[in-house]
């Protein structure tokens, strides 16, 4: 298995899982994935593989966003116009698909340094990793998390709460 | 000791602080109760984004294929490396995948089968359109034939190979090996080469005034119709065979062409067509082909409607300006350019004009088939 290979097979999945829960979006997680690893093989050397892929994809994120706003409303066009030839992986309850607004909206609802923390640890970047991805001290890690962990549940339960009134209205 | 810090808790539980702090920390929350309380708050935390964060999973994938298809193969062309990597079965399941693929396939295969009809349709449409430009280049290939071959290209071997070879192409496309050569057990060769075959079959074409010849298909010949056939011959008697070496047998698959000889006064080679234009004559469209016959000498011939004009009448020779300028144009401009006319049964006229003489132009109208 060489290097390329690899460094694929390690990092690929994390790397887009983290990517759609970041951007919600999978066509686009994988296109900067694969930008990413296409990067990530023109370089010689790489001292800390992980946080190399993560720091160069949050760029890449970034810089799609500033660059090229107009290509997430080409990008809905086109889902528009290809809607008839989705195949869709599996149709979304609809329990789970309200499960899934409302962890965008809670996610969305973090400072952008705790999300992409909260995110990055999920996929199992070390508290090093992180801080040099996100250019903080190692010491904040743990703050930074613990507020993002914190205050995502409290935006989620928060966000199910008029559901949950509405529900049981609905049930009494 | 003071309490512990949400950060620090935290970092415990995700196991980034070191040996000896995290022992101290253990120790702190074994003693504290408001830490311990803590700590478990601080694992539901944990537990509770892991799960909200998991339910972000369940977003669209592959909603743009082609343009992401592209970006997919543009990446992997820069990166040739990762071309042989497979994506990983989380992100890329392969029962989408595999419809993707069926459905690539099925637009490819769609695509093919498209083509091949249209190119057989094609072929059929020209076989017909010539059916009645059939010739006998009889005394020229019998001519050919009588001249021996030259050592080293056998008569079997320059009737296929060089000739049949751009018409085979497309049977070979479909599947069929048009000039496979593959040891075959020792058997008798019962089958008469090409050459052999050619010849008998030009004298019979001489005899009759109209029948069907066969022949193999000549440099300018079209096919009328076409079949596929092995035969055994000689090893000897093809290149593949003295490659092989000598005494073995060959199974070769040739293409032997039918057509349909309809005049005793045929010319030697089939005018090959090589351009067609429009020009007007006195407000009424003439459809203008040129046509190039033995020699590499131009014909044209004007086909235009009514009004009338002379059926079949011959016209001697004056040298016709105007229709010298396309016919006479790649010959010699002294050559004198000879003109025949005559209506067709639906009123068409035709005018046939070139640097040749009459009778060769006769039988350039009859190779033609424009009755």
């Amino acid at each position: 298995m060489d290097d390329a290979e690899r460094l694929f097979r390690t990092y690929h999945g994390m790397l887009v899982r983290y990517l759609t829960r970041r951007l919600g979006d999978r066509d686009w997680a994988e296109e900067v994935a694969q930008e990413t690893f296409v990067r990530a093989l023109r370089q010689d050397h790489l001292t800390n593989e992980r946080a190399w892929v993560f720091t160069v994809a949050n760029n890449l994120v970034r810089d799609d966003a500033r660059r090229d706003a107009r290509r997430r409303a080409r990008l809905a066009l086109l889902r528009e116009e290809t809607q008839d030839d989705v195949v869709e992986p599996e149709p979304l309850s609809l329990e789970r698909a309200q499960d899934a607004a409302l962890a965008r909206r809670a996610v969305n609802a973090l400072a952008e340094r705790d999300r992409l923390a909260l995110l990055m640890r999920e996929e199992g970047l070390s508290y090093e990793e992180i801080a040099e991805t996100l250019h903080l001290s190692v010491g904040s890690i743990g703050t930074t998390l613990a507020r993002a962990r914190r205050r995502l549940v409290e935006q989620y339960e928060a966000l199910r709460e008029p559901q949950r009134g509405s529900t049981g209205h609905a049930a009494s | 000791m003071q309490h512990l810090d949400d950060g620090t808790i935290h970092a415990w539980l995700d196991g980034a602080l070191g040996t000896g702090e995290a022992a101290a920390v253990e120790a702190h929350v074994a003693a504290c109760r408001d830490c311990a309380d803590r700590v478990a708050e601080a694992r539901g935390l944990i537990a509770a984004s892991s799960r909200i964060l998991t339910a972000l999973d369940d977003v669209l994938a592959h909603v743009v294929p082609v343009e992401r298809a592209a970006a997919v193969a543009a990446a992997r062309a820069a990166a040739p490396a990762l071309a042989a990597v497979p994506a990983p079965a989380a992100t890329a399941p392969p029962a989408r995948w595999g419809h993707r693929y069926g459905r690539l396939a099925a637009a490819v295969a769609f695509v093919v089968a498209g083509t091949l009809i249209i190119t057989r349709e094609a072929n059929r449409h020209d076989v017909a359109s010539r059916r009645e430009m059939a010739h006998a280049g009889n005394e020229q290939r019998l001519q050919r034939d009588s001249t021996p071959a030259p050592s080293n290209a056998p008569a079997a071997a320059r009737a296929i190979a060089p000739e049949a070879a751009p018409a085979s192409a497309p049977v070979a496309a479909l599947g069929g090996a048009a000039r496979r050569a593959e040891p075959a057990p020792a058997v008798k060769p019962h089958v008469k080469s090409f050459a052999q075959e050619e010849r008998q079959q030009a004298a019979a074409a001489k005899k009759s005034v109209a029948g069907t010849t066969t022949r193999v298909l000549g440099q300018a010949e079209k096919p009328v119709d076409t079949s596929f056939r092995t035969t055994d011959v000689p090893a000897s008697s093809t290149l593949a065979g003295r490659r092989s070496g000598e005494g073995k047998s060959l199974r070769l698959d040739g293409l032997v062409v039918t057509a349909q000889s309809t005049s005793a006064t045929v010319p030697t080679t089939t005018p090959r067509l090589v351009s067609v234009d429009s020009v007007e004559r006195g407000g009424i469209a003439v459809r203008r082909q040129t046509y190039v016959i033995e020699g590499g000498t131009r014909v044209v011939l004007e086909v235009m409607p009514p009004p009338a004009v002379p059926n079949d009448s011959v016209a001697p020779a004056a040298p016709a300006a105007a229709h010298a300028d396309s016919a006479a144009a790649a010959d010699s401009s002294s050559a004198t350019i000879h003109i025949i006319r005559w209506r067709g049964a639906d009123g068409t006229r035709y005018t046939l004009s070139g640097p040749v003489s009459i009778d060769a132009l006769q039988r350039v109208r009859a190779a033609l088939g424009v009755k």
